[in-house]
């Protein structure tokens, strides 16, 4: 009992560790505006980023500048992501979310089986 | 044990794909089940504890194995998850609201829990995918024969079962 109490604490630990620098990248510190405090749903990140425009040490523009340069817009924020592969809204997005887990999950054990085939041989033997 | 596991992560994967959408929900639920699936993650944590801390420590003793992979996988999961938890948190309409916290709102929060939502899907994807010969053997094992057995093994009415020898 005692020792799995130990472990949650550890966990919770961890969580705890993670939120609290999103929670400083967010809110800032010192009265300095957070890295990511200029992000908002307008546009996913091109939209944080025009709020963003007069911080240039923002992470958001760090993105902006990406994104611009690589042509794209309105990119993973906001749910566009997934929202352009479920079919409407409501039960058919939970069906668009688990066909992207299902192809995801082909790649990758494709991938995986590829990667792991390739380490495995065994050295050419030097004659 | 790998019975346990089989269930407990298909719970997972159904709960989180169920809340990952609140248009089907509904906001409350959408939050309960969220808070839910925190519980249910740190349960899975513990049933893999083992492996977890054997990896850690063995995580720069040598260079090249397959856990490493899978555990770089795994720490970005609960990253991304614990992202996840927390903006959804600081937008809480129902859950916070209920346990009398009242936070600023600050409009970050929001494209975080978005981008947090859809790479925890990604890597979930990802983390079955490395996990995939785990999935089949127990998924094979402890739902597919039984199911199987139960459909091959049941009798048509009237019929008798004939033993025959060798």
């Amino acid at each position: 009992m005692f020792k799995i109490t130990g472990r949650i604490v550890v966990i919770l630990l961890a969580a705890c560790l993670v939120s609290g620098m999103l929670y400083l990248l967010v809110n800032g510190v010192a009265g300095q505006p957070g890295l990511l405090a200029g992000l908002d749903r307008r546009g996913g990140f091109e939209g944080g980023l025009r709020v963003a425009a007069n911080r240039p040490a923002n992470l958001a523009n760090f993105f902006a500048q990406g994104v611009s340069d690589l042509g794209l817009r309105s990119g993973f924020a906001g749910g566009d992501f997934r929202n352009r592969f479920s079919l409407t809204r409501g039960f058919s997005s939970v069906i668009g979310d688990l066909i992207i887990v299902a192809l995801i999950t082909v790649l990758v054990v494709l991938l995986h089986g590829v990667i792991k085939k390739a380490l495995s041989h065994p050295p050419a033997k030097i004659v | 044990m790998n019975k346990i596991n089989l269930f407990i992560d298909i719970g997972i994967f159904g709960v989180f794909l169920i809340a990952a959408n609140p248009n089907l929900t509904g906001l409350p639920l959408h939050e309960w089940l969220g808070v839910a699936l925190a519980g249910t993650l740190i349960v899975h944590l513990l049933l893999h504890w083992r492996w977890i801390a054997s990896v850690t420590l063995h995580f720069f003793r040598q260079l090249f194995h397959d856990s490493r992979l899978q555990f770089v996988v795994d720490l970005l999961l609960f990253i991304s998850f614990t992202t996840v938890m927390m903006s959804g948190l600081m937008i809480s309409r129902v859950v916070l609201p209920f346990l009398g916290i009242a936070l600023t709102r600050n409009q970050a929060w929001l494209p975080l829990h978005d981008l947090s939502a859809n790479a925890t899907l990604v890597l979930i994807a990802v983390h079955t995918g490395l996990h995939w010969d785990w999935v089949v053997k127990t998924s094979k094992r402890y739902l597919i024969d039984p199911v199987a057995g139960l459909l091959h093994g049941k009798h048509l009415p009237g019929s008798t079962q004939v033993k025959v020898e060798k």
